[in-house]
């Protein structure tokens, strides 16, 4: 508890009912004395101002009356119309005193309602029925009680016989639940309970043994029970009765040391209830159970009342013989020897009463449940994607409560509009899309737009906007008054033949040059100029005939000797023009410009054609652009459609616009935004158009909201929300805009646009089209700050959905993926320390970069110095794995190699028992010049996988991400590098021809690793550093590096599903691995983990006659196992649980094969059907498979020889499995596929610590 | 829930005064069967009474929580430099009960041609005294002070919402024992007054929930009854629907 407030005043006191702010109202105690030995009494109320926040403030009395008497007992009552109800009090003269407190409160005068004397003696107790606030009981010395009616206070009721009793009642309690029933305690012991209805006692309780009754109370929730308390010494105990059987109390609750004097039951919370008493405590019970919550602190006399707030159960107050009611908290969670300093100090020195006290101790308490009143029973909340989520009690009474989900659009017609607008996007049907729209344009500028973006759709984009202008109504006047300038027809000239066809044709076909063309006025001299060149006229004509003057002799001789230049000079000079331009055509472009050149400086003053002439002519129109009157904007327009240069014309238009918008900031005119927006629109400035649009917004929204009446303001908002969005959308595509600046992180010039894609992915989100919203969240530059945190939300939100709808599609080299949820969760937490995480992504590189670098670190670092040599190791690798193949393709080799060298898993980051692994004696076995491809690991592998270095390297181009990871050194995670290094190459040389051959195949199929082939660009030829350089055989290392999972790049945010890792058609097949018809061969390094029944394994079956399709994966599976923790390839990953786990706990130690991988001499007999039907089989397939088959069919060669290296050591496998394996080889050997499939489930089920890769090449 | 650009952070308060501040660890990647876990980040034990509501603050206010507390107090953490630091303040005497965040742009901000002084920390309380009142944080003093109190529930006020939608008004809802919602509505244009409306209930109500965007609202009283509700363009809120058991 808090102590809030104090009041000095040793009185009896009730709180003022009702939920306005608390009053405390006192009535001075009768038979207490106060500090001043005065014997005053009188009424006083209190505001606690519990909005101060200071609580050391000495209370002040806000009224007070003087009284004839000292109190007994107070109540406070809501009544009829009075603000702060009446106040009756019970006073030790017997008069019973009712106050209205509004008036006390307001210190009028009349404030006292009644007073009335009915009460021979001292009225000691005294409440308001809380159903009924009219009705009055009191009670008091000798059994006297009576029931007032506020309405008739004079005439009160008594209740019992009028004999007079000798004892007196101390307390009465109205029922709670039923109105006309009152509990009366008194001295001698008699609980009496009255039906107020007959006004006759209905039940007397024996109080055990007739003690004392000092307060009792009623059970607030269940009417029939009432607890009583003692006020003796000796007998300090609560009773809990339930009348139903009165006999006895149900429960005795005990806890007080000396005479309970006060009860008070919670009306809120009816296991709540207080008492105190005369061992100066106050003690908190559930007086369901009995049990005692805790005390309050102590005081220093008798605490003889206490009372929970009526409305606020979390204050009460109790009153004590030390001259104080102290109003706490119920609840205070810590010490506060805060409290305690303060209240020492407020210590008076000089007060008799203050030294006597002994200060509280304040100590914390609190409910072991929360009360009632705090405990919210319902809720319901809106949650991202539109959905309701509500929490209610499952039934009514119980504390069980039930959460719902609820799906919820708050304007359906939003998501109906954006799924068919997206739905007409994706169908590309724009241009009936855009006259949709324009037909259901709701304003001018809307339809205006729509038509532009039709007119844009065009094939002839430009020539449709003049249309759209205008121009091709002859009745435009517009374009009558251009015409009427007459000019261009030098340019009609140009494009003479364009020009005539829509003249002649009809009317409403003419282009603006036909206009042009048409124009009445067709002397244009520069028509005629044309017109008489070269031509024969009937004029002839003297060169010279006497009455020329000097300068046309000049000219005449100049023209004579070719000297066009000169002549022109001469006639400009004269100004003569017509002549000049005359001599200018024959005098060539130079001639002809300069003399334009001239005319036009002079024509200044001249006609406007002739401006816009020049402008033309000049190829310059930013003249145009700038100067023309705006009024005649659309000329202006058309003028550009027609001949603005390609590269100009966007940025004309801009500037057009520009002035337009200039022009309706200035005069407030809106029509022209249309214009303006038009010409935006025209020069492809999306963002200009985007402002304008935006504006329109603003408009459309005002709009709607003033016209329409039955839509919420949101939908008005959403729906012109969507306009913009179309428009933009629609727009982007027909003028198939770029957006240049995604990459850019501030100061966008779109900025407006992306506010809006925010925005409106927001709403579409909300209305559960999560994916739309992603695509517009994806327009906007990925640094946006607000974009980036709405992406990354819908990427949360999406993440479960998608990937089962992607799990879905792509079952089959999938599947894995819907186990995972729940690990990617992790790693879209942001954490970014998970290592896990770091190591797939990153992990290639680390593969290739690391070694040289870390030399020691990396056992296999050699590796990679080998690869320099043609023969690459890692190129096999690097071609299996190809093609979303990587990490399948990759993963085989480590298998292989895995195979090879047992179980040891070499690995890790332990370099150091790496290092031992490559084997130099292995070199020699294999055949192949070291030069070349050391076959390394997988035997079978090389077969196709070895590719040129060079072909390595391009390859590297298909994977994604990938490859540039490799080749940058700079991997996050270097220190996992280490993992790559899987060492021991299985030495033995496959036995198939066909795996043996490292010789690069280009022919083989193009799925290149890229790691690979990073990796081996990088180091240059073995180090000498290197330990291992010596044996570029061993080419074991196998980069691990899984590609896929670099797609899935380190962002936390980036939702697993999104990326479906285009590898692993065959990832899968780790999995696969369990189920397959895969032959356990021995145990493979990496323990698949199989987790049971592998969603391949019926793919596995399927393909029978074929090489087992699946072959490839089975390489997959076997990862070697240290790379589990660092480089846990995607497929594993979804497993996590198994694979990696065991590998990573538990490296075998690495051993070494006896013999040397290929050597079939050392199979056992029993193991030998094994070796016999199988490869027989597997050259029998081989003949058959069609050729697209091959790289199944190598890998299960591959396989198979994992297989066979194995038996051939007898290691790995167990006698049982080989015996299982050699029945299997049987049944496939009499084709009994149903018996093999049954043997090799059993097999991948009960041995799968055994199968590995290889289990996978047993060809179905 | 914070915003998860803050990473998976969960706040939860209870009866015993404590706010507590939970952080979700990713699991080891290798064995998502085991779920992830929670972490306790911290442990904020400054309120006497019972913390009623918790709540995080728009995010691109920063990392900031506020809670409500029985104890009459408000108290605002934030994480920030890698530590969580907190103010405590008093609010309303009788209690708090709730309390709810405006949203970080202003009222009016994403339609009007001249957007407000940029982002507010703002929020609101309902409280056991019937009121409810808005605190606006000052960067000159680096505390939050009452702007306003908005009276008119004749009883506890259990719930308060401040609708996340900024467009032309601002609305806030709250919840009141009084068995009324009211919603409060405050023009851009005249952004210290507040109007209210108020819907009848037959129950007490407990809570009040604006939908993210489109200003519905969620209604739930103690008759264990979600109702939802909308303004019409008149100004008149109707209900959308009642979500049935």
């Amino acid at each position: 508890m808090v102590r809030l407030r104090e009041i000095p005043r040793t009185a009896t006191f009730a709180w003022s009912p009702g939920a306005a702010s608390p009053l405390i109202a006192t009535g001075t105690r009768a038979g207490a004395v106060d500090v001043d030995f005065s014997n005053k009494t009188c009424l006083e109320l209190w505001d606690l101002s519990l909005e101060r926040q200071d609580a050391s403030e000495e209370l002040q009395p806000v009224v007070k009356i003087d009284t004839d008497s000292g109190f007994n007992d107070l109540a406070w009552a809501d009544f009829d119309d009075t603000k702060r109800g009446v106040i009756a009090g019970g006073l030790e003269n017997g008069s019973l005193d009712l106050w209205n407190a509004d008036k006390l409160l307001a210190g009028s005068s009349d404030s006292l309602i009644s007073r009335t004397t009915e009460h021979s003696g001292a009225i000691k107790a005294l409440q308001f029925n809380p159903k009924h606030s009219n009705l009055l009981a009191t009670g008091g010395a000798k059994g006297e009680l009576f029931i007032s009616d506020l309405n008739n206070v004079e005439n009160p009721f008594r209740l019992g016989t009028t004999t007079a009793r000798t004892d007196d009642i101390e307390c009465l309690d109205w029922n709670k639940k039923v109105a006309h029933i009152l509990v009366t305690g008194s001295s001698a012991g008699f609980v009496t309970v009255w039906d107020v209805k007959t006004k006759k006692e209905s039940l007397t309780l024996n109080n055990m043994g007739r003690k004392a009754v000092s307060a009792v109370a009623w059970d607030p929730a269940k009417p029939t029970k009432l607890i009583t308390a003692t006020p003796l010494e000796s007998d300090p105990l609560i009773y809990v009765w339930d009348l139903r059987n009165s006999h006895a109390p149900e429960r005795t609750l005990k806890g007080h040391e000396s005479g309970v004097l006060s009860l008070s039951w919670c009306d809120q919370d009816p296991d709540l209830m207080l008492s105190s008493g005369k061992d100066n405590r106050n003690i908190c019970w559930n007086p369901q159970t009995g049990e005692a919550y805790g005390e309050f602190p102590v005081v220093t006399n008798w605490t003889f009342q206490t009372r929970w707030n009526p409305h606020n159960p979390n204050f009460f107050a109790t009153a004590s013989f030390d001259g104080r009611i102290s109003i706490q908290t119920l609840q205070n969670t810590k010490d506060n020897s805060q409290a305690i300093a303060d209240h020492n100090q407020a210590l008076d020195g000089e007060d008799f009463f203050a030294k006597a006290q002994i200060q509280p101790q304040v100590s914390k308490f609190s409910l072991p449940k929360p009360p009632k009143w705090l405990e919210r029973p319902c809720g319901a909340s809106f949650g991202f994607g539109g959905r309701v989520v509500s929490i209610g009690l499952s039934e009514k009474g119980s504390r069980a409560s039930k959460v719902r989900i609820t799906p919820f659009e708050v304007d359906s017609s939003v998501g109906n509009a954006t799924e068919s607008f997206e739905t007409a996007l994706k169908e590309g049907d724009l241009r009936s899309l855009c006259e949709t729209r324009a037909a259901g344009a709701s304003t001018e500028e809307e339809k205006a737009d729509w038509k532009v973006f039709q007119a844009l759709l065009s094939e002839n984009p430009r020539k449709t906007l003049v249309e759209y202008l205008g121009f091709q109504d002859s009745a435009d006047e517009a374009a009558d008054s251009l015409s009427k300038l007459g000019l261009g027809k030098k340019e009609d000239e140009e494009t003479n033949g364009v020009a005539e066809k829509p003249k002649s044709s009809a009317k409403k076909h003419k282009r603006l040059q036909s206009m042009f063309d048409a124009t009445p006025d067709s002397d244009n001299f520069l028509t005629e100029l044309a017109a008489s060149k070269g031509a024969q006229t009937n004029n002839p004509f003297q060169i010279f005939n006497g009455s020329e003057s000097p300068a046309e002799q000049k000219i005449t001789r100049a023209l004579l000797l070719g000297e066009f230049e000169k002549a022109l000079d001469v006639a400009l000079a004269e100004d003569r023009m017509s002549d000049a331009f005359m001599i200018a055509i024959c005098g060539g472009q130079k001639c002809i410009e300069k003399a334009q050149e001239y005319y036009f400086s002079k024509q200044t003053g001249g006609p406007n054609y002739m401006r816009l002439l020049a402008s033309i002519v000049g190829k310059n129109l930013w003249d145009v652009v700038h100067n023309a009157d705006l009024s005649n904007w659309k000329e202006v327009m058309a003028a550009l459609c027609t001949f603005a240069d390609e590269k100009e014309f966007p940025d004309l238009c801009d500037a057009l616009g520009d002035r337009l918008e200039e022009q309706v900031r200035d005069s407030g005119d809106k029509t022209a935004r249309k214009d303006a927006s038009f010409c935006f629109l025209a020069g492809s400035k999306l963002e200009k158009a985007v402002s304008i649009w935006v504006e329109e917004l603003r408009e459309n929204e005002q709009r709607g909201i003033e016209s329409d009446t039955d839509n919420s303001t949101f939908s008005i908002h959403v729906r012109a929300l969507q306009g913009l969005i179309e428009k933009v959308t629609i727009f982007r595509q027909v003028t198939n805009f770029q957006d240049e600046e995604k990459n850019k992180d501030s100061d966008w010039r779109l900025s407006t646009l992306y506010e809006k894609y925010i925005e409106y992915a927001d709403v579409v989100a909300t209305h559960g089209r999560l994916q739309v919203a992603q695509k517009y969240l994806d327009l906007v530059p990925a640094k946006h700050p607000e974009a980036e945190v709405a992406r990354n939300r819908i990427n949360l939100a999406m993440r479960q959905a998608p990937q089962k709808a992607q799990a879905a599609s792509t079952a089959k080299s999938f599947k894995p993926l819907p186990q995972q949820p729940n690990i990617y969760q992790p790693q879209q937490t942001f954490s970014p320390v998970a290592p896990a995480i770091g190591a797939q992504t990153s992990y290639a590189p680390p593969t290739a970069a690391v070694p040289p670098a870390q030399p020691p670190a990396n056992a296999f670092a050699p590796p990679t110095a080998s690869q320099s040599q043609p023969a690459n190791p890692y190129a096999s690798i690097g071609g299996a794995a190809r093609s979303g193949y990587t990490p399948a393709g990759y993963q085989p080799t480590q298998g292989m190699q895995a195979p090879a060298y047992g179980p040891q898993s070499t690995f890790g980051n332990q370099s150091a028992g790496t290092g031992v692994v490559p084997p130099p004696p292995r070199a020699g076995t294999q055949s192949p010049g070291n030069t070349i491809t050391t076959y390394t690991t997988a035997t079978g592998l090389d077969a196709w996988n070895d590719l040129p270095e060079g072909f390595a390297k391009k390859a590297p181009t298909p994977r994604r991400g990938t490859p540039v990871a490799a080749a940058t050194i700079s991997s996050p995670f270097p220190g996992q590098s280490p993992p790559l290094a899987q060492g021991p190459p299985p030495p033995g040389p496959p036995q198939r021809a066909p795996s043996v051959p490292p010789p690069p195949k280009a022919g083989a199929p193009p799925r290149v690793t890229s790691p690979l082939a990073s990796s081996m660009a990088g180091p240059s030829p073995p180090p000498p550093v290197n330990p291992y350089a010596s044996l570029p055989q061993s080419p074991p290392t196998s980069t691990m590096s899984p590609p896929a999972s670099i797609h899935r790049g380190p962002s936390p945010y980036n939702a697993p599903p999104s990326v479906p890792p285009p590898t692993n058609r065959y990832a899968p097949n780790p999995a696969a691995q369990a189920p397959g018809p895969q032959l356990q061969a021995r145990p493979p390094v990496a323990p698949p983990p199989q987790g049971g029944p592998s969603p391949y394994a019926p793919q596995a079956a399927a393909p029978p006659p074929v090489a087992s399709p699946y072959a490839p994966s089975g390489p997959a599976v076997a990862q070697p196992p240290p790379m589990g923790s660092a480089v846990p390839p995607p497929p594993q990953r979804s497993r996590p649980g198994t694979a990696q786990s065991q590998r990573a706990a538990a490296p075998p130690p690495p051993a070494t094969p006896k013999y040397p991988p290929g050597d079939r001499s050392h199979i056992p007999p029993n193991a030998m059907p094994v070796y016999e039907i199988l490869s027989s089989d597997m050259q029998r397939v081989k003949a058959r498979a069609p050729t697209s088959f091959k790289a199944q069919v190598d890998d299960a060669e591959r396989r198979l020889n994992i297989l066979f290296d194995h038996l051939n050591n007898e290691d790995l496998i167990k006698p049982n499995t080989v015996e299982d394996l050699a029945n299997l080889a049987r049944a496939i050997q009499s084709k009994d596929y149903e018996t093999a499939r049954v043997i090799h489930l059993d097999i991948m089920t009960n041995r799968t610590e055994e199968c590995g890769n290889w289990m996978v090449g047993v060809p179905f | 829930m914070a915003h998860p650009k803050f990473g998976t952070i969960l706040a939860s308060s209870s009866y015993d005064g404590k706010v507590l501040i939970w952080r979700e660890q990713p699991q080891n990647a290798t064995s998502p069967a085991s779920g992830s876990s929670w972490t306790k980040v911290f442990d904020f034990s400054l309120h006497t009474a019972s913390v009623n509501m918790v709540s995080w603050a728009p995010h691109e206010s920063g990392c900031l929580l506020a809670c409500a507390s029985s104890d009459g107090h408000v108290s605002v953490l934030e994480f920030r430099d890698n530590a969580w630091t907190h103010q405590t303040f008093h609010a309303h005497g009788m209690g708090v009960n709730s309390i709810s965040w405006a949203p970080a742009a202003f009222a009016g901000s994403l339609i009007s041609s001249n957007p407000g002084p940029g982002q507010q920390r703002r929020f609101v309380t309902g409280g056991s005294d019937n009121l409810i009142k808005i605190w606006d944080y000052s960067a000159e003093s680096k505390t939050y002070n009452l702007t306003q109190t908005l009276e008119g529930h004749s009883d506890w006020v259990r719930d308060v919402a401040w609708s996340p939608s900024i467009l032309s008004k601002s609305y806030i809802a709250s919840a009141s024992q009084d068995k009324t919602v009211r919603i409060w509505t405050s023009d851009a244009s005249n952004p210290g007054q507040w109007t209210s409306q108020t819907l009848e209930f037959d129950t007490v109500l407990w809570r009040v929930s604006w939908s993210l965007s489109g200003n519905i609202l969620a209604v739930s009283g103690g008759d264990n009854k979600v109702s939802l509700w909308k303004e019409n363009l008149k100004g008149q809120w109707e209900k959308v629907k009642d979500i049935e058991e």
